[in-house]
């Protein structure tokens, strides 16, 4: 494998013999690229689009509703990722996030880790203790753990408002839209690293498109994108594992079987794509007494139709099909700035418009 | 969200009472910060093992040469 950078981008430059368009499809890459500049190092023919890979970022804005309906119950602690608190939701008119929710006086605690949930619902067995619960199948695996030692200790005020989303599909359904202009794929590593390459594997020949397992460091995202180009180049549309110090072909067998043991697959929402087929996880019946909106009556995500987007200046859907790049948005940098954002990719760290954000302030 | 980090484990303890596999966890050592990290899903990680850790939950071993 090439170890150097100019020797990556000059073997691109030297195989590369007509126009492509690759996505890479988890935030945390997009953050990498920009903040690297990347995207600017690579030949002019390639182009790289920012996928949907942003689990605060497609979290339907009914379970943030949710999340800040329960937040203002005093009997309720509500814990959450620190990405969340700032995505804003509620009716036009009236947005809302987490962090004036807790400003005004809801029970509003950020965590980094699943385990600390279980930790404040045993030291507080007064209090309700609901995880807000987002993320793709890198998180999901932790989550699932929490909810079989929540059973394991029988406690009976730990809840979670799911909203955990499976990537693969997501990227099959960008992969199948009439208007696809994505080529080729970055998939994630870390997702990939817990579920192996069946998925993907399935997905690119399926679809006919290259498919590329890529980490996350500059050097890991080049060499990612140059497996991808050979396959676009030598017309061979397969799967590819350029982070294999990471990911093995059978993924985390353990962790498979905890998502299964939990979880079983659905369709339903992912904010501004819509619903997905197979996109999200729901809790087994064996765990419904673990689910906050059984526990606390609020309705499912997947018998609502997800708005496409609540805030009309916001095009938010748009970027994370990989359709406009987050500068085209013409509220990019006026309306919509992170400190006061109009939909969560300006919010979240994995965000695309907050990653263009990052690097229009750095260069003036 | 998906952001992960890879830390050396430094050692591994079991609870002393329920399924081990549920409880089993490592101390991991990030470049000089240590944290408690689930080994649930890593049966086969051991002591001085890099793993790939994602909110609090080791994903993988990671390879030095793949």
């Amino acid at each position: 494998m090439t170890r150097e950078p100019s020797a990556v981008l000059a073997e691109l430059q030297a195989i590369l013999t007509r126009p492509w368009t690759l996505m890479e499809v988890c935030g945390g890459q997009t953050h990498s690229i920009v903040r690297w500049g990347l995207d600017q190092l690579l030949p002019d023919a390639l182009e790289l689009v920012h996928g949907p890979g942003c689990p605060v970022c497609v979290t339907p804005a009914q379970t943030i509703e949710q999340a800040l309906e329960l937040a203002m119950r005093p009997e309720v602690l509500l814990c959450s990722f620190g990405d969340m608190l700032r995505v804003p939701a509620g009716s036009a008119g009236g947005t809302c996030d987490l962090q004036q929710v807790r400003a005004a006086g809801g029970n509003v605690r950020v965590i980094t880790r699943p385990h600390q949930v279980l930790e404040l619902a045993r030291r507080q067995p007064e209090r309700q203790v609901v995880l807000l619960a987002v993320g793709f199948e890198t998180t999901a695996p932790a989550v699932a753990l929490l909810a079989e030692q929540a059973c394991a200790l029988g406690l009976s005020n730990l809840s979670l408002l799911l909203a955990q989303a499976r990537v693969v599909p997501a990227m099959a359904a960008i992969a199948a839209a009439p208007e696809r202009r994505v080529q080729g794929f970055l998939a994630a590593g870390h997702v990939a690293a817990v579920m192996g390459h069946g998925e993907l594997e399935q997905l690119a020949m399926r679809q006919q498109i290259p498919v590329v397992i890529t980490g996350f460091a500059p050097l890991e995202l080049l060499q990612g994108v140059l497996a991808c180009v050979r396959l676009l180049e030598a017309g061979t549309p397969r799967l590819h594992n350029a982070y294999a110090q990471v990911v093995r072909p059978q993924g985390n067998p353990a962790a498979q079987a905890l998502l299964r043991q939990v979880f079983a697959v659905a369709d339903g929402p992912w904010r501004g794509l819509g619903s997905v087929a197979g996109g999200v996880l729901q809790l087994r019946a064996a765990y419904r007494h673990l689910d906050a909106r059984v526990r606390f009556g609020l309705s499912s995500p997947i018998d609502a139709p997800e708005r496409v987007c609540l805030e009309p200046r916001c095009r938010a859907d748009q970027v994370l099909q990989g359709l406009l790049r987050p500068s085209e948005c013409p509220s990019f940098g006026t309306a919509c700035t992170p400190h006061h954002p109009l939909g969560a990719p300006m919010v979240s760290a994995e965000g695309a418009c907050a990653a263009y954000m990052q690097r229009s302030g750095r260069h003036g | 969200m998906c952001l992960a980090v890879c830390g050396r484990i430094l050692s591994i303890s079991t609870a002393a009472a329920g399924d081990p596999a549920l409880w089993r966890c490592a101390e991991v050592d990030f470049g000089g910060l240590s944290q408690t990290v689930s080994l649930a899903c890593l049966p086969q990680a051991r002591v001085g093992d890099q793993v790939l850790v994602h909110v609090g939950f080791a994903l993988s071993v990671v390879r030095d040469d793949p």
